[in-house]
């Protein structure tokens, strides 16, 4: 606890503040003063620092996870036409072939975006990365908006990430309205779904009976994009929050 | 000259902010103020009923930016109680430290901006100076230097890196040496003594009718601090107590306020070493956040200007109902024509300097 | 060379008229009834009082611009310590970076590299810098204000100003004056300025303008009185009012010796005439903006700073002049010691302004009529008592 501050003589209180400026004084002119000379020398960053993103479109599934936290909206994803390299290299090429749908990358308006890092939190591969890049400025609005291929980063050794769930939610069907229209299977970007057959037989109009395949997911590899819910034209998907007993292997289909 | 209303508005060099405070003068003394506020006013409360849970820490960030840790923190919190959630014990240490670092920065820059109203520019560089080491510091483990975005739900976003303690214990003894110099040049100069002592002096009472709180309240020698009385984090297990200040004669003047803040200046430096050297192990971040949340739940912590309070409604989906913040600072404004009476139109921006307006939080 | 003046005498008398006279009466020769005027002119300018005139000239033209280039230092050196004093450097602008400016302004923007600027010299060109931008600026008159007051007012404190340039001697070789009366017209033509502020503080027709003329007002005045007062124990001492017989006496002992009370009644005094902080409040930034000169813009409130700096420069000088022992030293000449005096007061008066804060308007009055009024008074006592004495 402070004891009381008392209240200075008149020589002291006129004399002890130049005591603080002329030893400043002096020290600055003799020494370094604390300025930063920008341009010729810059601040030293740390590896967290939030500067300008950076894309591994070889890590980069296209969920659309960040399009989804972006606070601002400002994070879209656009449809890329992948060359035969990068299908090569792309996590997601293995799943092309399969694919009535072109990949997609983030595009940013860097008018608009705030360098929160939310996108780099929740990315489930890694592929989203702030970088310490912090001279942007431009002339006009438009030469903000950087198109997907600009933010595209190559990597010499790509990092080991394991897919990892951040928005905490996984789906959950309720099989009794499941068409087995397999537009689950075709859009999930970590093809973490597999068909297999029904829990139960369903009735046919005519009253035969037959078996409908619904889709099974592996929890491990879930990230919680829900893009399988909004796919889903019956809506028979929901998102719940994942246990804390972590799932392994294949599920069946639960009833909701 | 006959009486007149003077404004000292929207736009001032003075006001730490954007408010206006039209003040009636007779002369050269104060009888009557009206402080007009609403000018920052951004909705934020309205805007977080619009997103997810997890995305309003960049709302609350920037409520007050000059403390912007110690919202999200509030936020959290409330969030948490909320949701059922509770923190680990590495991430609620992680917590107390980076706060009570934010709380150092807060009034470091409150000493920046409170000089130059009595005239002594220096003083802003100073405080900026020293204001820059600590968010070097803060900027180590959040990447950001005024907005950080660190604290999220159910704990924080990553972990300390190794060499925190050494560089943090490094800064503390620099701020230490810098404030010790600094009484030369504040307590113990004629000038700002002249100033200060004796100006915008409220009693204790006063103050608890008013309902102001924070260093403002504890200035006055009322030892109420919510970090002991309705704890927090890893505060319950650290030794601490309120310190407290009074102007010669009772109640607190600009003179006790500042001492205030430097005091806790000090003891926000002892509460971040006693943290640091107890810091248990662990992960930092829960193990499962709801998205979803319903009912209800408030929570109020010990911001660097007085008693933040949060309040969420929930009704089952991912983004809350209803949100409403509480302000230290909005009370304070309100009670500040009550001590302005009877001073001098150059006595103002002393008075509500020394209260460490920010009107960020206060227009929400 | 004895002294300035006859140095100008002898080179109007030897250069400038010879080589002036010749086109004059050559217009009178082949003009005869219209050019007559011509040759009065170039045998005016030939006889004594033509010469004394144009030496005059020439001599308050030497000191006005010894003035200004004194003042402009003072600018440059204020910027510099304050920056060193908040552990920063300053203004960078310098003769380094002008090709940079050049190419900049031409728009050859590939040979213009931000990242390799070179901003980072000594600052010389600052002030050059912040001229251009006065002169750049457009003078305007605010809609209901008193359009001709509002532009005589900056008028009178600006010409009160730069008259002081003129008025005090920098050595016995550089004087533009060395009248019997010296330092009292100096003192009364300092006192002129807060007509200057008043008027403009009116003309502007803003409250806030108002409150700070009357402000300065105020504080001008109440530190009239103690400023004479401690100047009159010198006088005392030295017997006259002229600079030069003050200097003189000065030989054995300086002044600030056996006057110590005498010399710190004045530096207050005078810190609270030129309105520099701790004693500023009438432009106090936080609260009434700029005070008085809120209003005024473009070149007029280029000449206001200026003005302000020269009253400080000039009060500098006649502390020197009183108390310091103007330019008496040894082995170096007058004017360099002169002036290294008046730098090391400026200097003090520097490192004060960005030491201390500001005094409300309330406590610099009661220091002005209660602490200060009594000690000069004292100090007269003391000076009576040793020219008594001694």
């Amino acid at each position: 606890m402070p004891e009381a501050t008392k209240t200075p003589g008149l020589i002291q209180s006129i004399f002890s503040p130049f005591t603080v400026t002329v030893k400043q004084m002096l020290k600055s002119t003799f020494g370094r003063p604390q300025t930063t000379m920008y341009p010729l020398e810059r601040r030293e960053l740390p590896p967290t620092y939030r500067g300008m993103n950076a894309v591994i479109w070889d890590l980069c599934i296209g969920c659309g996870i960040c399009a989804e936290v972006c606070p601002n909206r400002c994070l879209k994803m656009k449809p890329e036409e992948l060359d035969e390299e990068e299908q090569v290299r792309a996590w997601y090429g293995s799943h092309l072939a399969k694919r009535k749908t072109k990949p997609e990358r983030p595009a940013i308006n860097f008018g608009h975006c705030m360098f929160c890092g939310f996108c780099e939190d929740y990315c489930p591969t890694g592929a989203m990365t702030m970088t310490d890049f912090y001279e942007m400025a431009d002339t006009t609005r438009e030469g903000l908006i950087y198109p997907a291929r600009s933010l595209k980063v190559d990597m010499e050794t790509l990092p080991q990430l394991p897919l990892t769930n951040y928005m905490m939610e996984s789906p959950v069907l309720f099989s009794d309205t499941c068409i087995g229209c397999r537009k689950c299977v075709d859009n999930c970007p970590t093809n973490c779904i597999i068909m297999d057959t029904g829990p139960k037989d369903r009735e046919k109009r005519d009253g035969s009976k037959h078996n409908i395949p619904v889709p099974y997911f592996d929890y491990t590899i879930c990230i919680g994009c829900s893009t399988c819910v909004k796919v889903c034209p019956v809506d028979c998907l929901h998102m719940e929050p994942i246990s804390d007993s972590s799932s392994s292997g294949l599920q069946p289909a639960k009833a909701a | 000259m006959a009486e007149m209303w003077i404004h000292m508005g929207p736009q001032h060099p003075m006001t730490h902010g954007l408010w206006n405070l039209r003040i009636k003068v007779n002369g050269e003394t104060i009888t009557d103020a009206v402080p007009e506020l609403g000018y920052l006013h951004r909705s934020v409360e309205k805007i977080g009923e619009r997103r997810k849970y997890f995305m309003n820490t960049t709302l609350t960030d920037r409520l007050c930016y000059a403390s912007a840790m110690t919202w999200t923190h509030c936020y959290c919190l409330t969030a948490e109680e909320l949701m059922g959630v509770v923190a680990p014990p590495r991430a609620q240490y992680i917590r107390t430290v980076v706060l009570e670092l934010q709380r150092i920065a807060s009034h470091l820059m409150w000493l920046g901006a409170y000089l130059p109203d009595l005239g002594l520019i220096t003083g802003f560089l100073y405080g900026m100076r020293d204001r820059e080491m600590f968010l070097n510091l803060l900027e180590i483990p959040s990447g950001g230097r005024l907005l950080y975005n660190y604290v999220k739900i159910g704990g924080v976003k990553r972990d300390l890196p190794p060499g925190f303690e050494a560089k943090a214990e490094r800064v503390m003894q620099t701020l230490e040496r810098r404030l010790k110099e600094y009484e030369n040049l504040y307590d113990n100069s004629k000038i700002f003594r002249m100033r200060n002592d004796g100006v915008g002096i409220y009693s204790a009472s006063d103050a608890i009718n008013w309902g102001i709180t924070g260093p403002n309240l504890r200035s006055a020698g009322v030892p109420f601090d919510l970090r002991q009385a309705d704890s927090y984090d890893a505060y319950p297990e650290l030794d601490f107590e309120p310190a407290t200040n009074t102007a010669a004669g009772g109640g607190s003047d600009c003179f006790s306020r500042y001492r205030q803040r430097v005091d806790e200046m000090h003891q926000s430096m002892n509460l971040i070493r006693q943290a640091l050297a107890k810091m248990p192990g662990g992960k930092v971040m829960a193990d499962s956040v709801p998205l979803r949340a319903s009912g209800e739940a408030f929570r109020r912590t010990e911001d660097s200007r007085g008693e933040a309070l949060m309040y969420l409604i929930g009704d089952g989906s991912d983004r809350p109902y209803r949100w409403k913040i509480r302000s230290p600072m909005f009370t304070t404004v309100s009670a500040a024509p009550h001590f302005l009476k009877g001073y001098k139109v150059a006595d103002v921006p002393a008075i509500m300097g020394s209260l460490d307006m920010c009107i960020g939080e206060t227009d929400k | 060379m004895t002294s300035l003046y006859d140095w100008s005498y002898w080179f109007c008398e030897a250069w400038l008229v010879p080589l002036m006279t010749p086109l004059l009466y050559f217009q009178e020769h082949i003009m005869p009834p219209f050019s007559n005027p011509a040759g009065d002119l170039a045998r005016w300018m030939e006889s004594a009082a033509g010469l004394n005139v144009l030496a005059w000239t020439i001599v308050v033209n030497v000191a006005l611009m010894i003035g200004f280039t004194n003042v402009i230092i003072v600018v440059y050196l204020e910027r510099k310590i304050a920056g060193r004093i908040m552990d920063r450097r300053g203004p960078m602008l310098s003769l380094s970076s002008l090709k940079e400016i050049a190419s900049d302004l031409a728009g050859y923007a590939p040979e213009y590299n931000w990242k390799t600027t070179t901003y980072a010299g000594i600052g010389i060109l600052q002030n050059v810098a912040d001229g251009i931008k006065f002169f750049c600026k457009e003078l305007i008159v605010p809609d209901k204000a008193d359009r001709l007051l509002y532009t005589i007012g900056p008028v009178i404190f600006i010409s009160s100003s730069i008259l002081l340039l003129v008025m005090v001697p920098f050595s016995p070789r550089i004087a533009a004056s060395s009248a019997p009366l010296g330092l009292l017209v100096v003192m009364a033509a300092f006192s002129i300025a807060p007509i200057g502020v008043l008027t403009t503080g009116w003309a502007c027709n803003n409250k806030y303008t108002l409150i700070g003329g009357m402000r300065s007002a105020a504080q001008l005045m109440a530190y009239e009185i103690p400023l004479l007062l401690s100047m009159a124990g010198v006088f005392l001492v030295a017997g006259s009012y002229n600079p030069m017989d003050i200097v003189a006496q000065q030989q054995g002992m300086w002044n600030v010796v056996p006057q110590f009370l005498g010399f710190i009644v004045f530096i207050v005094c005078m810190l609270a005439e030129v309105e520099r902080v701790p004693f500023d409040l009438p432009e106090a930034e936080a609260e009434l903006v700029e005070g008085w000169t809120t209003e005024i813009g473009g070149l007029r409130l280029g000449l206001v700073f200026a003005a302000e700096y020269i009253r400080g420069f000039v009060g500098a000088m006649i502390a020197t002049i009183l108390f310091l022992g103007g330019w008496s030293g040894p082995f170096l000449p007058g004017e360099i010691w002169f002036l290294l005096k008046v730098y090391a007061i400026l200097v003090f008066f520097i490192i004060l302004r960005w030491t201390v804060p500001r005094i409300r308007t309330d406590q610099i009055l009661l220091l002005g009529w209660k602490r200060l009024l009594p000690l000069s008074l004292i100090n007269l006592a003391l000076a009576i008592l040793y020219v008594e004495v001694f």
